[in-house]
């Protein structure tokens, strides 16, 4: 099938962007990559009176990078992230869950911010970014404000970005000293939707040998799952199955409820083990 | 309502208005005549689509034309130097045997034309691979496609990183 017709606009400077947004709401969708977006309007499962494309408002295809902070402007691609030296230095799990996306041919053209802001369950990006404490710079015609990941994902496909909101960029924290971290995913072909993955961020405390841990999961619910808590190095796998045991994924064609909660404890145990032993190589 | 573009395909300045709602892939195939990039999926997965945009391999199923302004676009039209004469990549590939229907042959030399400076200076069949696994084939089972790729890299020059 072909996409339906829809009134374009190209706006040339932020402010013209979130005019337009503001004015015309959710009768508009936001063209970015057009990773999500195209196939939707391919499908005919969206048809948007209105698309705002931001491939001309350059300010959006800024990433800076610094000791304490990153931030990725809403146009900057997959691959511009994943090629970056400097992000693999301070932020070597962004670029880990970057290179799972898809394959370089969508990350060539697939926003970060735009994963983020498509909250497919399924998806990477949304897990990372919720593991990493990061926050969304959205604007609107009433000023800016900045959602926290804990509060960005409300359901399946939503976020509490209004629709008279533009997302204008995803701002991360620095690296955190005596950190590992590690994602995994198990998926049917390579570069396919996860069936179910984790992320993993664990930090070694100053003390003893305890070890503070984050995980992420997608792939279990409608929107990323987040669970903390304390361990000692050597049950990592304890936290595994407590995952396995804190979820209740449901059924669907690519798995089973059952399927996928025997791939949490999988993915969560790889995930913890490979966090582990990264924050004990980390020689800081 | 019609929105104007200009951009370069294979080296030529093209200036058209396209509708907005038109891919890159059917732009290029009825507007341009351009027909040796081919379309299956129209949802990113399978590749047959992949052409080159500014030298990096994108779904062109996945674009609108008019994301194309202003960029360099090169298609599998423009890969051999000549009508006499085949690009090395290609020629590799018909030796090995490569494929059958051809139908996802354009997406292929595509991805790998535009993803072989990334690889490791001494790729094997793994490596391969792992570069083609953007593409999708329904006839061959990849075997003589991942030969044809070995072929060429062995020919070239070494790869810088």
């Amino acid at each position: 099938m072909k996409a339906a017709t829809f009134e374009y606009h190209v706006p040339r400077s932020l402010e013209e962007a979130i005019a337009l947004r503001s004015e015309l709401g959710d009768d508009s969708a936001i063209l970015a990559g057009g990773q999500s977006l195209v196939p939707m309007l391919n499908l005919r499962l969206a048809r948007p009176p209105h698309v705002i494309d931001l491939r001309a408002v350059e300010e959006l295809g800024r990433l800076t990078v610094d000791r304490e902070h990153m931030r990725l402007g809403a146009m900057v691609t997959q691959r511009t992230v994943e090629r970056a030296d400097v992000v693999a230095r301070a932020n070597p799990l962004l670029v880990a869950a970057i290179r799972l996306i898809g394959h370089p041919q969508t990350r060539a053209r697939g926003t970060v911010a735009g994963s983020v802001a498509h909250a497919d369950p399924a998806a990477e990006l949304p897990a990372t970014i919720l593991a990493l404490g990061g926050t969304v710079e959205v604007a609107s015609r009433h000023g800016r404000r900045e959602i926290p990941a804990s509060e960005l994902f409300t359901g399946f496909l939503s976020t509490s970005v209004r629709p008279d909101e533009l997302i204008v960029g995803v701002d991360l924290p620095g690296a955190e000293p005596r950190t590992g971290t590690a994602i995994v995913e198990v998926s049917r072909t390579r570069g396919d939707f996860a069936i179910v993955g984790a992320v993993a961020i664990v930090r070694r405390e100053p003390i003893d040998d305890r070890l503070a841990w984050r995980v992420s999961l997608f792939g279990v619910d409608a929107t990323p799952i987040l669970l903390t808590g304390e361990c000692t190095s050597d049950d990592p796998d304890r936290v595994a199955a407590e995952a396995a045991a804190a979820v209740d994924p449901g059924s669907d064609v690519h798995g089973s409820a059952e399927y996928r909660r025997h791939l949490v404890r999988v993915v969560v145990q790889r995930a913890m083990r490979a966090a582990v032993s990264d924050a004990f190589g980390d020689a800081a | 309502m019609t929105t104007p573009i200009t951009c370069t395909v294979n080296g030529t300045e093209v200036q058209r208005r396209v509708e907005p709602s038109m891919s890159l892939a059917d732009w290029l195939r009825s507007d341009l005549e351009l027909t040796g990039t081919h379309l299956a999926c129209e949802q990113g997965v399978c590749g047959s689509c992949t052409v080159l945009v500014d030298g990096d391999p994108v779904r062109s199923c996945l674009m609108l034309a008019v994301q194309a302004d202003a960029r360099a676009v090169q298609t599998i039209e423009g890969v051999a130097p000549s009508a006499d004469e085949l690009h090395p990549l290609q020629q590799h590939l018909i030796d090995a045997l490569g494929f059958q229907c051809g139908f996802c042959a354009s997406g292929f030399v595509m991805s790998v034309l535009g993803l072989v400076e990334e690889l490791s200076p001494d790729p094997d069949a793994e490596d391969v691979r792992e570069l083609l696994s953007g593409n999708l084939c329904r006839c061959t089972g990849y075997a003589s496609i991942v030969d044809g790729v070995l072929g060429f890299l062995r020919d070239r020059p070494a790869i810088k990183r």
